[in-house]
């Protein structure tokens, strides 16, 4: 790729040199590698043409490290470059730079134009839209059956009969026979939402890439989807990227969060250690934001709404300004990632892109909703 | 049943709901039948107050709310009920009462800003037009007006000149929030507002809304899919299910001591974003077809603790006895004078919470 690109902060990875990674790395050797890596992914794109064209930087050195059977949850407001991820991630972009390491294979490398037939049998992809991702006209079996024969995982029509049923079943939609005959038209919301997981399940892949699955489907139901993917982690150790906007569902399925503000990692860790104390202070305000039952509607959020400069963005913090908590610092230096002191030790590692915090400090304990 | 406008003078009348629905039917003509989207659904709404209706995709809500402001389209049709809006009889008004009463009464606010708005006019001339079909205004006067109007939801005025695509999805909806303050309703119909925005331009909204709530006294008939939101935002809610009100309550109450299976079952469907990791279920199975609906308590399939009447006999919305609970929850409430009709407290139609609960006389 480009020569000139960002030099990598990387954080999160095994190659990191800060202690939290390190112990990362040993546990990476004895355990299982990670099955997928990002390092320092960047995406700009060429805005206005013309004499002076402008970049838009969507994306901005992104790193991060998915093991066998975890689930990581990306949040962030429209415009963070959430959604953009994963479309590096399944191909369907090229990233300006960075790299993405799939089983320690380096895939741009290796597979510079386009994803290969395997590598897209092993990384699957679940939309928002379960209206709009069948197609009508076809039946829940025809779904179904197109990956099992693209990729060569049933040979007979018997057996691709039963692996139709089969994943119909794995998914709950009982009796699998009544629902191969379906049309999309003929299903829930949830229902489709379950035949678009059954089809990414059809080649046994490794990684979903889950682009807001739930965000369509009523209240009622989405659980039980969310549930459902649970149950692929722990049965099929199935590593999940969970991209979403609804930060208490990512808290949910997510074994670790991370915070996304224009295209810049902000912060990431365990949920719950997260949700708990959250540090840089645009998740306190995200975490503000969330509709409260028991809440007031007048109570004020920490800082105003705006869209942070995505096109020839001034130097610093992109949060800087709209940040309440702004220093002189932030609006000359971008932060660099700081690793912050973890309250179970066991606990995946914490960091924040913040110039108020310092390497291996504590986070600030239950600011996010005051009197929790 | 009288066509003749009462005088504005009868306007205020004090006690009165602003607007008052009763027993609403609305059937929807299709090839294989009449299918009932709304059936028999009451709710009041008094002065100043926010009255939710909550409920899935298909419950009825938008329905029974686009019925009391009389914008249904064939195939839907109104066959049955009642809806009065200060004593007018808004069921038996003529197409010119009625185009005198939309927006200048009842003023909509549309879901999607990004559609509700004419891509090739300025902001300032969509709301100006408003004005001007409705009021005896020169356009100067118009314009100077929607520049008012802007300020009001917090745009510069500057931004008159603006057309749609060049602001930001929540500005769009302050600008249809605007247009619909344009002719200073008393009341507001909001379906889904805030749907398609971020979370912090949500708040931003609601907390505007509210605070011109505050200023202009207007009320507003909010919807809303987000329960949350719901409970935050509105002073009393009620819950559809298939086309039915299963409960109505205030929202603190509701919240606190939620009755009906079904709302309890959408309270347990929402994750935590404190305390321990707990794994939630939500509701099994999914909203009935319409087209043939269960019989009784329509909710019953997917009820756990259904007994044999659940699917025989529809329960009624009874009112339930004193909400003690209430009491000490609402301690936060802001209502604390409720005008006539919101004073309902807590009705529930379910025959298991009518049994355990016990009910008091109405």
């Amino acid at each position: 790729m480009s020569s000139d690109e960002p030099t990598s902060t990387v954080q999160d990875t095994a190659v990191s040199s800060s202690p939290a990674a390190r112990g990362e790395t040993a546990r990476a050797v004895d355990g299982e590698p990670p099955i997928l890596r990002v390092e320092g992914l960047t995406k700009y794109f060429q805005v206005g043409g013309g004499l002076r064209p402008k970049q838009l930087r969507a994306l901005n050195d992104v790193s991060f490290t998915l093991r066998r059977g975890e689930v990581i949850s990306l949040v962030g407001e429209s415009g963070s470059g959430k959604s953009t991820v994963l479309k590096m991630l399944s191909r369907l972009e090229q990233p300006t730079s960075g790299r993405i390491l799939f089983k320690g294979r380096d895939l741009l490398a290796e597979e510079p134009r386009s994803a290969s037939l395997s590598y897209r049998g092993q990384v699957q992809m679940i939309f928002q839209d379960p209206f709009g991702s069948l197609n009508p006209v076809h039946t829940v079996a025809y779904h179904l059956e197109r990956p099992l024969v693209r990729h060569r995982k049933a040979t007979t029509p018997e057996e691709l009969r039963r692996k139709v049923l089969e994943l119909l079943h794995t998914v709950g939609l009982n009796p699998p026979e009544e629902f191969a005959a379906k049309h999309p038209h003929q299903m829930s919301g949830g229902q489709r939402q379950r035949v678009a997981i059954a089809r990414a399940l059809a080649v046994d892949p490794d990684v979903i890439l889950a682009d807001e699955p739930i965000s369509m489907l009523d209240v009622s139901i989405r659980m039980g989807v969310l549930n459902l993917m649970d149950e692929l982690k722990r049965s099929r150790g199935i590593g999940y990227l969970y991209v979403t906007h609804d930060i208490a569902s990512a808290r949910y399925i997510g074994d670790r969060t991370i915070v996304m503000y224009a295209g810049h990692m902000v912060e990431g860790g365990s949920s719950e250690e997260l949700l708990d104390s959250p540090a840089h202070p645009y998740t306190k305000l995200l975490l503000e934001a969330v509709p409260d039952p028991r809440g007031n509607i007048f109570r004020e959020l920490p800082a105003k709404s705006g869209a942070p400069q995505l096109v020839d963005p001034p130097p610093g913090c992109p949060f800087a300004p709209r940040c309440p908590e702004v220093m002189d610092v932030c609006r000359r230096e971008s932060p660099r990632p700081v690793q912050l002191r973890r309250r179970d030790p066991g606990a995946p590692e914490r960091f924040v892109r913040c110039h108020l915090y310092e390497e291996d400090q504590a986070p600030p304990v239950g600011e996010a909703l005051g009197e929790a | 049943m009288s066509s003749t406008p009462p005088p504005a003078a009868s306007r205020a009348r004090p006690g009165e709901p602003l607007l008052s629905v009763r027993d609403l039917c609305v059937e929807y003509v299709t090839p294989t039948g009449p299918v009932r989207a709304v059936d028999r659904v009451s709710f009041e709404i008094g002065r100043g107050q926010v009255f939710g209706l909550a409920g899935e995709s298909g419950s009825g809500k938008s329905t029974a709310a686009m019925a009391a402001m009389r914008l249904l389209q064939p195939p839907a049709v109104i066959t049955g009920g009642e809806v009065h809006y200060e004593g007018r009889d808004v069921l038996a008004m003529g197409e010119d009462e009625l185009r005198a009463f939309r927006w200048k009464e009842i003023a909509l606010v549309f879901q999607s800003a990004m559609n509700a708005l004419n891509p090739v006019l300025t902001v300032g001339a969509q709301i100006a037009d408003v004005i001007e079909r409705h009021e005896n205004v020169s356009s100067a006067q118009a314009l100077e007006r929607a520049a008012e109007l802007l300020a009001l939801v917090g745009i510069e005025s500057s931004r008159l000149r603006s057309y749609p695509h060049q602001l930001s999805g929540g500005m769009r909806q302050r600008v249809v929030i605007a247009i619909a303050l344009a002719l200073n309703p008393p009341l507001l119909f909001m379906d889904e507002p805030t749907t398609a925005l971020d979370v912090v331009v949500q708040k931003e909204i609601l907390q505007q809304i509210a605070e011109l709530k505050e200023r202009l006294g207007f009320s507003i008939l909010f919807i809303t899919h987000d329960l949350s939101l719901m409970l935050e935002f509105c002073d009393t809610v009620g819950i559809l299910y298939a086309g039915r009100l299963c409960e109505v309550a205030p929202a603190k109450e509701l919240f606190a001591n939620p009755q009906h299976p079904y709302t309890r079952g959408l309270m347990r469907s929402f994750p935590e974003l404190h305390g321990p990791k707990q794994r939630i279920e939500g509701i099994p199975g999914s909203p009935p077809d319409m087209r043939s609906p269960p019989s009784g308590c329509r909710f019953h399939p997917r009820c756990s603790v259904a007994i044999p009447v659940c699917d025989q006999e529809q329960p009624q919305l009874i009112t339930l006895a004193a909400p003690a609970l209430a009491r000490a929850v609402g301690a936060e409430t802001d209502t604390p004078d409720a005008p006539v009709g919101q004073q309902r407290g807590h009705r529930v139609a379910c025959h298991v919470a009518a049994q355990t609960a016990g009910s008091s006389d109405v």
